[in-house]
């Protein structure tokens, strides 16, 4: 269990590691930095408001990618889940399946995982992604505020709270 | 007595219409609507009764309406949704809704989906509705 751990949290920092980061740190074009790279849009959508909203979705096509985020949330929340969904996107997690099972047991409460998978034809989803997702988040948007730090003024109250951390 | 109870839920086609949606929905893995033959025989296998395509058929239609509980039962298991469905309106009609949205879903551009800390309850399903409107909108656009 500590090993697999310790595989995904060394995974992550290489994924992390690799990548060029907008210094001053901006999801708008860190995202299109990103699509140019994998040669796919990535569409960002505001979620309508509704209750129970989820907070991020990352929906595929086969044209695009999309990530829809909660309008009613702050510019600070929005940029964490922008990233925690382009984590599930640069880790190669949306592989072949629609939706997990947590999901479907959300959306679907009486329907069992079974059904849902023979309706839609997909395999599950697993835990360990996201925590991959949200390590992922955690890393970049760490790099992205040691970044704004050197540049007080450029990255916002935020970074005052940033504090010191082994990095 | 105990057959006659599945009559109950089957007044004005609605009995029909539910067998229907079961076929929309849930269909072959090539996306082909499962055959009546296939499903009455397994619906024979399953209750050890008579259980015909012809006769199949006759209920999706609404050209009956009389089949029996374990008749429904057994349909209620080759299609993998509680037997409540058939039975129980309240139930019955979340079990539709929830049908509705996987078609949706199936039927949408979207091939894969994740979806982050959600507490998804009856909304959240109207959430992925607009999520499925939201991307056809956008394809419909860049397709032209």
């Amino acid at each position: 269990m500590r090993s697999r751990r310790f595989a995904l949290w060394r995974r992550c920092r290489r994924i992390v590691g690799e990548l060029v980061l907008p210094d001053p740190f901006d999801i708008g074009v860190f995202v299109e930095t990103l699509a140019a790279q994998r040669g796919r849009p990535i569409e960002l959508v505001e979620l309508p408001s509704r209750p129970a909203t989820p907070c991020g979705v990352l929906a595929a096509t086969d044209r695009a990618d999309y990530i829809f985020y909660a309008a009613d949330t702050s510019a600070l929340h929005q940029e964490h889940i922008l990233v925690h969904e382009l984590g599930h996107l640069l880790c190669g997690h949306v592989g072949d399946e629609v939706v997990d099972d947590a999901i479907s047991a959300a959306l679907t409460p009486n329907l069992s995982p079974e059904l849902v998978r023979r309706v839609l034809g997909r395999t599950s989803y697993s835990e360990e992604k996201e925590q991959e997702a949200e390590l992922f988040a955690s890393l970049v948007l760490h790099r992205a505020r040691r970044a704004r730090h050197r540049f007080p003024g450029l990255g916002g109250l935020e970074s005052i709270f940033e504090g010191r951390r082994e990095g | 007595m105990a057959e006659d109870a599945a009559a109950e839920s089957t007044a004005d086609g609605v009995l029909a219409e539910k067998i229907d949606h079961l076929f929309r929905v849930v269909r072959r893995p090539n996306g082909d609507q499962h055959s009546h033959e296939e499903v009455a025989k397994a619906c024979r296998e399953a209750t050890g009764e008579s259980f015909s395509a012809t006769y199949l058929w006759q209920l999706r239609t609404g050209r009956r309406d009389n089949p029996t509980k374990r008749h429904l039962e057994a349909l209620a298991e080759f299609f993998q949704v509680p037997p409540a469905y058939f039975f129980d309106d309240e139930r019955g009609a979340e079990i539709a809704r929830e049908l509705d949205l996987l078609g949706a879903l199936r039927n949408s551009e979207v091939r894969r989906m994740a979806l982050r800390a959600v507490n998804l309850s009856e909304e959240g399903l109207g959430t992925v509705n607009d999520i499925i409107d939201a991307i056809e909108r956008r394809e419909a656009q860049r397709g032209t």
